[in-house]
């Protein structure tokens, strides 16, 4: 019962009075919080006082530099990564913040081709350039050949039996920038806007973005509403193949297009002195070329399972995603709880699940160590097939992209930080990523169980960082 | 048989009273810190609420020590109400900005309840005649200026 | 037309139950905290969407707007 404070009818106040119960953290009542202020003093003074980061965030006035390296590396040869970034944010003393972050991407290793595997050998043909005396091709490694009746010259990769047919010497390299500006347009009112733009050898990408967030309820409430424009041009090094023709060291067509509009609205609501919780629903439209130019699908023998031709896959032009949000935030003395899930929908037909729960224990003074997990469900999209059966007639979309397929996964991760003073901060990361087929394990005609047609990942990702504050 | 219905009945309605009269209780004792500004009387006030993990609140303070130093005391009062809920942060924060400016502690919050405080820092500025005139919420740099011309109107009026 | 509803009800029941619980300006000490932060390591953040995003079919979530010390 709050006496000093406006009157609220008493059914209200009871009903109050009852979820603020649910949700103390620290077993008083709420009530008795608001009146009283502090509970247990005592623990607060034992707890506040040592770890660095129970200290305030203190960011007006400051320039921060924070630079980072991932590495990244699937098991089986496949796709590793190095990624280097940097990032400066200028915080102004009147709450302006202005923010540049460069990333580099460098990519090597192998892909999944999207073909199925087989009891023999299978070759793989890509169109290659020669200019001169160097050659360019989209995927290095293999034998070239040169077609003695058309001329046309093309690089044959061979694949061994009762293996995934990796598409291997995928190599590329991703530089993107991004520049971000946030400025309070009221006490309580936040705008900010931001650019982005990413450029590889055989795709380019453009962004701009705005949001809003308005706070109420004396700031514990947070309405945020953002949208972001993307236009993404796809120019494969050697043109983009026609869906569902055959796969050939020919050269293929012109670059094409995509737009993605994506809009997020959510509230981010203090619960309680220890709390925060908050909720997000974002939704996107994404309208142009989303095929994979290099990924094709095995068109096999509909009893067998003997490849008879590779295809270029096919997907549709028009994709909407809906993702709901729910996270939580929840202190406990020194100790903070992370929670999250998301549930997600789109108009592949591809509905995923994703659980999230991470714990920062604070060490020492100056660090912290966080473990966490995280369980990943996806449905497969409706187009979604390992190989196509030659008693099928050629439908419109299909790809056997691992993306697309039903999968779990589950990621165990433990991050850490370092205080070293109160302006220069180390961080790291080292997680275990494994996704498993979810439901019926697919197989080709034939039912050989040695011939595993699912292409996920396991993969290990470690980073290191640091950040450093003037 | 009724003795003992009676005990139970007289126990009952001191639990039911206390359960209805606690928060009473608890809240009077939340007051017991009130600040008192009659002895101010006469001077235009500067009511400053303000926590150590404020960031805008460290802003603050060069300020107000510059108050202290442009305005004469029989003039202009600076008195600061520190709602930190753990005394020893706020005595750091005050080495720390090496400040000897005034404080009463308000750890309970009442003295910000009573002044309806709805933004961290807030100031409040009083009259020589003891009335609340202007409501800053938020400490602004780029607001000096109002601020001082608030601060001036006060001194300035009769 | 359930999940919008489902959605709507949710966040309904956040802003009634935040009416409720009040926290006062002056009791944000703790969601002040670095370790409270919504998103404390942009680039841990950044460079785990990243990974996801390559290897998984979902998108979307989260927004690093609120909490905080709610100050100014």
């Amino acid at each position: 019962m709050q006496l000093i404070k406006t009157r609220k009818g008493r059914i209200s106040a009871t009903l109050c009075l009852v979820t603020a119960n649910l949700f103390s953290t620290t077993g008083l009542p709420q009530a008795q919080q608001i009146i009283g202020g502090t509970n247990n003093p005592q623990a607060r003074d034992q707890s506040d006082m040592k770890n660095v980061y129970n200290q305030p965030v203190n960011e007006l006035g400051t320039i921060t530099l924070d630079s980072a390296i991932l590495f990244y590396k699937e098991n089986g040869g496949r796709v590793q990564a190095i990624e280097p970034m940097a990032s400066f944010t200028y915080h102004t003393e009147n709450d302006d913040i202005y923010s540049v972050k460069l990333t580099y991407d460098s990519l090597t290793g192998a892909s999944p081709y999207g073909a199925a595997p087989w009891k023999a050998a299978q070759t793989f043909v890509s169109p290659t350039i020669i200019e001169g005396s160097e050659t360019m091709t989209g995927a290095s490694g293999g034998t070239i050949v040169t077609d003695a009746l058309t001329g046309v010259t093309s690089v044959e990769k061979t694949v061994d039996a009762y293996t995934l047919p990796l598409d291997s010497g995928f190599r590329d390299n991703r530089t993107a920038i991004d520049f971000g500006f946030t400025t309070p347009l009221a006490s309580g009112t936040k705008l900010s806007v931001g650019l982005n733009g990413s450029h590889e050898s055989d795709y380019n990408s453009f962004a701009g973005r705005v949001s809003l967030a308005q706070d109420f309820n004396n700031k514990t409430t947070t309405v945020s509403v953002g949208v972001n424009y993307e236009h993404d041009v796809s120019k494969p090094l050697y043109g983009t193949p026609l869906p569902l023709s055959r796969m050939s060291g020919v050269m293929k067509g012109a670059s094409r297009n995509k737009n993605v509009l994506s809009l997020i609205a959510g509230v981010t609501q203090v619960m309680t002195p220890d709390w925060v919780l908050q909720f997000n629903y974002s939704y996107g439209s994404a309208k142009g070329y989303q095929t994979d130019p290099y990924k094709i699908i095995s068109r096999v023998n509909y009893l067998t399972g003997a490849p008879l031709e590779y295809l270029y896959e096919s997907r549709p032009e028009k994709r909407t995603r809906h993702a709901v949000y729910v996270g939580s935030k929840l202190a406990l003395g020194s100790y903070v709880t992370d929670l999250s899930a998301r549930y997600y929908h789109d108009s592949w037909g591809i509905s995923s699940f994703t659980a999230e729960a991470s714990e920062h224990i604070p060490i020492g003074d100056r660090a912290y160590i966080e473990p966490g997990v995280r369980y990943y469900h996806q449905s497969a999209a409706n187009f979604f097939a390992y190989y196509l059966p030659s008693d099928l007639i050629l439908p419109q979309f299909i790809s056997a992209d691992s993306r697309l397929d039903s999968f779990n996964a589950i990621t165990l991760s433990l991050s850490g930080g370092y205080s070293l003073s109160d302006d220069i901060e180390l961080y790291a990361m080292v997680d275990g990523y494994r996704q498993t087929k979810a439901g019926q394990k697919g197989l080709l005609p034939g039912q050989d169980g040695r011939l595993k047609l699912f292409a996920g990942i396991d993969a290990i990702s470690v980073m290191t960082g640091v950040k450093l504050k003037f | 048989m009724k003795f003992y219905l009676l005990r139970l009945l007289k126990w009952n309605a001191l639990i039911l009273s206390l359960v209805i009269l606690l928060p009473f209780a608890a809240s009077a004792a939340a007051q017991q810190g009130e600040v008192n500004l009659d002895k101010y009387q006469g001077k235009v006030v500067y009511l400053d609420f303000w926590a150590s993990w404020c960031g805008p609140c460290k802003l603050s303070f060069p300020f107000m020590e510059g108050l202290t130093h442009d305005y004469s005391r029989d003039d202009l009062v600076v008195v600061t109400v520190n709602l930190d809920r753990t005394q020893s942060l706020a005595k750091a924060f005050l080495r720390k900005m090496g400040s000897n400016l005034s404080v009463i502690y308000d750890e309970k919050g009442a003295i910000a309840q009573k002044y309806k405080v709805s933004d961290m820092p807030t100031s409040i500025l009083i009259d020589r005649q003891g009335n609340i005139r202007f409501t800053h919420k938020g400490f602004h740099l780029n607001k000096k200026d109002e601020y001082i011309a608030s601060i001036n109107k006060l001194i300035h009026e009769n | 037309m359930k999940r919008i509803i489902i959605i709507f009800s949710l966040l309904g029941l956040t802003v009634l139950l935040s009416s409720c619980a009040a926290v006062k300006p002056w009791q944000r000490d703790i969601t002040a905290r670095k370790s409270m932060q919504l998103n404390k390591n942009p680039n841990l953040t950044a460079a785990n969407d990243h990974v996801y995003f390559s290897k998984e079919a979902a998108a979307g979530g989260r927004s690093f707007d609120g909490g905080g010390c709610g100050c100014n």
